[in-house]
């Protein structure tokens, strides 16, 4: 057990995903000095480690969520934050005690504030109705992307989703990259849910199946998945969908279990509600940072919590979405944009983007992400994933290292790797 | 062939209850389960109540067992670190038709002995239990009805049975049995095994081996039913049993106040034929909502984080000559005089987790008189509770963790699990080695998340410990691989 833990803090972080960790920057930079970030895994960086696609951050948006996750760690560890990983958090009391668990013992502290940055949870087969048998072969979408792309692990080859939103899609895309069959994807409402810009990288580019205004009812199947019931919810007619997996990508719901009612406590990120973009968890993490701060330096009372459902709308088939900033503007014609970049991103057709996959490491199971260097071209990319998958890195990388190259790319590690 | 006094046939709450007891004697015990885990069929779903005896025909094998029981079952749980809650139970009824019900209900209570059972107002229901619809009319109110974990329960009883020398045999699906001079030769395809004592537990398999040997009188009309389990927000919803059966024919729902914190809604209208047992049906989740809008009107049934469905091994004689089929309602227990040292069970269905005690030491009671075989004095009926991060104070999870490490790293987040619980279940005996098998053991993957989170980290131990791929690693039964 380390003594030294077992004390009194400015602030303590509960998570350390992108919104604990920019919470615990944001109140170092407005004057706190002795934070304590609590992670329960064994490494930094929640669900970033698992989201290997573009769209982070960057001058064109290339950044991946890996490489988010390590500059935003380097931030933390360069301004003096103290992480803590394995280290799971039990209760969280009214007066600021945090009480949590380590392998090497239970420790309890106290904090004048406290951010609780946990992340939220996928909904469950029964939370959304699902009647029929409990096979093997039903994940979450979130568990889908942690298999593939970090474990190395494969869960079946014909798959269903069923939800439309961000990360049904960008599963949808991953699945497919990687030699599987999206069979079906199934959204509830009248339109994606997703963002413009994913319905554009994943829908749109890849032709994948959408089924509107209907949603899977019941699971079949024995020992695994062998089809699913899918049910128009207009007309109510149900058809029997074979698949070997059903991936659950139908919402999200925050994960505040710790949360007490208490003038201390702080909630951010996905543990207030689900937000859509990297942009807008930097931007909660950092307005909870900074009312720590002033909590805790000026004793001026924590904001309540918020939340802003976004309005899903469909992409039309003449609307393109610039890629090179979060706001992500739907362009029908050049003037659409909102800056002259977007305009150039509009007038250039040849359609050059990221592409990002995670390659097997030598000798071992878990995979290594990692994106082109530059925006490539369709015949590229396809060039790029075919190397991607013969691949064996040799390690270990550095993030930005490069770990082969192609006719005018090269491919670059996204983490590091052992 | 192996030799054994005593064979049980089945792993649920009887066979396990059923070893125990028999290893109270001196007795060689061998149990012979088909499935990869014990807890597999009927056992591993139901309503988790621990019945009083109200309920019961008076002067029923039923009516008995359930009373005595009853009125043991908190030192059986005690002395098997199980826990049990004896919450009591309100039926309760919307109206006259219903009262007069309540009052059948007292009089047969009274009648089989049961004590603390009182009618009360609606009003005074509604004090007990706020979340009772206003118009609730009046209620049955049984002090000693309880809930138990049906799982904990048998794994307790199946650990126990082993730490006795009870050996369970898993994998070993009864094929044919033949009768000897005064013993059975039970086949299996691995095994033949020879005993003087046979006792068939088989749950819905049961009908099959009573008819290897020949009997033909009871047979199994299974029928299965849904059930709906809600987040730990609503576990304190009601603080009893409720149960409500409506004035007019159909049937109503129990919710029950589960020991892990869970609200627990079911069963739904008993359907027969139709899906393949243990799938739930979409009427039958329907039926379950529209129920518990009734019961418990403030109780939003979209929090579900489970829904499962129970098979119910539902007794009936075999037709008569003219063609009628009676139901059975009461324990069939069978012992053939022309087969002296068989006991079936077949058809034992509710309160059989009550009764699976009663009804283990009543086989145990026949095979020691059958054998004139003595006490075994080295029995130990205690089984201490295993050790959980999620219910030890901090100076008993320091000393733990002090000395493993293990006990401090949390597998399952939802539920608190530490990896040193999760490998206390793969190496308990019996053995454990799917994910569906860790879960009833230690309780990880019942929480929100469903195990999203912590599935593959229990599939990497149970690969590891067992020394198999995790492509091999299955959540329940053969062929059931979750990832490769």
């Amino acid at each position: 057990m380390d003594h030294t833990i077992n004390r009194h803090y400015q602030l303590a972080v509960i998570g350390a995903g992108a919104a604990g960790l920019g919470a615990a920057v944001a109140a170092r930079e407005r004057g706190l000095t002795d934070i304590l970030l609590l992670e329960k895994e064994s490494f930094a960086g929640g669900v970033l480690r698992q989201c290997i696609h573009s769209g982070f951050f960057g001058d064109e948006l290339e950044g991946t969520g890996p490489e988010y996750a390590d500059a935003l760690l380097r931030r933390a560890d360069a301004c003096g934050v103290r992480l803590l990983t394995d280290s799971f958090v039990t209760e969280i009391r009214r007066d600021g005690r945090v009480r949590f668990i380590r392998p090497d013992g239970v420790y309890e502290i106290t904090a004048e504030a406290v951010i609780l940055a946990s992340g939220c949870m996928e909904k469950s087969a029964a939370a959304l109705g699902i009647a029929g048998s409990r096979p093997a072969g039903v994940y979450t979408a979130g568990e889908v992307q942690r298999l593939l792309n970090v474990s190395g692990r494969d869960m079946g080859d014909d798959a269903v989703i069923l939800g439309a939103g961000d990360i049904g899609l960008i599963a949808a895309r991953r699945l497919t990259l990687r030699g599987k069959r999206v069979v079906r994807i199934v959204e509830k409402n009248d339109c994606p849910g997703a963002l413009p810009k994913n319905q554009m990288l994943c829908l749109r580019e890849f032709c994948l199946p959408l089924t509107l205004h209907s949603t899977v009812t019941a699971v079949h199947g024995r020992s695994r998945v062998e089809s699913v019931d899918v049910t128009d919810l207009v007309s109510g007619k149900t058809e029997n969908v074979p698949c070997s997996c059903l991936i659950l990508a139908a919402g999200l719901v925050p994960d505040d279990a710790l949360a007490v009612d208490s003038p201390r406590l702080l909630r951010c990120g996905n543990a207030e509600h689900v937000h859509s973009t990297v942009e807008e968890i930097a931007r909660s993490a950092r307005s909870a940072g900074e009312a720590a701060a002033s909590l805790v330096l000026g004793g001026v009372p924590l904001p309540p919590p918020s939340s802003k459902p976004r309005e899903p709308s469909a992409l039309g088939n003449d609307e393109t979405v610039c890629l090179l900033c979060h706001r992500g503007c739907v362009m029908r014609c050049a003037s659409d944009a909102l800056c002259p970049r977007g305009e150039a991103f509009f007038r250039e057709k040849d359609g050059r983007r990221y592409c990002s996959a995670a390659v097997r490491l030598a000798g071992q199971t878990e995979r290594l992400p990692v994106r082109t260097d530059r925006p490539v071209s369709a015949a590229q990319r396809r060039e790029f994933l075919r190397l991607a998958e013969n691949a064996r890195a040799e390690g270990p990388f550095c993030v930005g290292q490069a770990v082969f190259h192609g006719d005018g790319f090269e491919a670059v590690a996204c983490a590091a790797s052992m | 062939m192996l030799y054994y006094d005593a064979v049980v046939i089945g792993g649920g709450l009887l066979g396990c209850f059923t070893a125990r007891n028999l290893r109270r004697y001196d007795v060689s015990v061998a149990l012979l389960e088909a499935r990869e885990d014990v807890c597999t069929g009927v056992s591993r779903a139901n309503t988790a109540v621990v019945y009083g005896g109200q309920d019961n025909k008076p002067g029923t094998r039923k009516a008995g067992a359930c009373r005595r029981a009853n009125e043991t079952f908190g030192e059986l749980c005690e002395t098997l670190g199980v826990r049990f809650s004896r919450c009591g139970s309100l039926m309760v009824c919307f109206g006259e038709g219903g009262l007069r019900k309540l009052r059948r209900g007292l009089e047969r209570g009274t009648a089989n002995g049961v004590a603390g059972l009182r009618l009360i107002s609606g009003h005074e229901a509604r004090a007990l239990e706020p979340g009772l619809n206003p118009a609730v009319h009046a209620a049955l109110y049984a002090e000693n009805t309880g809930t138990v974990d049906p799982w904990e329960l048998c794994l307790a009883a199946a650990e126990n049975a082993c730490l006795n020398g009870a050996e369970f045999r898993l994998r070993e699906a009864v094929l044919h049995i033949e009768r000897g001079d005064g013993f059975f030769s039970v086949f299996t395809e691995k095994e033949e095994y020879r005993c003087r004592f046979l006792v068939n537990c088989a749950g819905l398999g049961a009908e099959k081996i009573n008819a290897m040997l020949g009997f033909r009188d009871i047979l199994l009309a299974p029928t299965r039913a849904d059930y709906m389990v809600l987040g730990e927000k609503h576990g304190r919803d009601i603080g009893r049993v409720i149960f409500y059966e409506p004035e007019e024919k159909g049937r109503g729902i129990t919710a029950v106040p589960t020991v892990d914190g869970n609200l627990m809604l079911g069963p739904s209208e008993i359907s027969r034929g139709g899906a393949p047992a243990f799938e739930t049906t979409a009427d039958g989740l329907r039926f379950i909502r529209e129920q518990a809008a009734l019961l418990l009107p403030g109780t939003d049934t979209c929090d579900a984080v489970r829904v499962f469905s129970a098979a119910r091994p539902n007794p009936r004689y075999a037709s008569d000559t003219a063609g009628n089929v009676r139901s059975i309602d009461d324990f069939p227990i069978f012992t053939p005089e022309s087969a002296p040292g068989y006991v079936s069970f077949c058809g034992i269905k509710t309160p059989g987790m009550t009764c699976a005690d009663y009804l283990g030491a009543f086989a145990a009671g026949r095979c020691r008189d059958l054998l004139g075989v003595r006490e075994n004095t080295a029995f130990d009926p205690v089984r201490p509770r295993p050790p959980a991060m999620s219910e030890l104070r901090d100076a008993e999870a320091g000393a733990l963790i002090a000395a493993d490490p293990r006990w401090g790293r949390i597998v399952c987040t939802c539920k608190q699990v530490s990896e040193a619980e999760i490998l206390r279940a793969i190496h308990a005996a019996p053995p454990c080695t799917t994910v569906d098998g860790v879960k009833r053991r230690t309780g990880c993957c019942l929480g929100t998340c469903q195990g999203s989170r912590c599935t593959e980290k229990i599939v990497g131990l149970l690969s590891r410990e067992l020394g198999v791929p995790v492509s091999e690693i299955a959540k329940d039964g053969d062929g059931s691989w979750i990832i490769r």
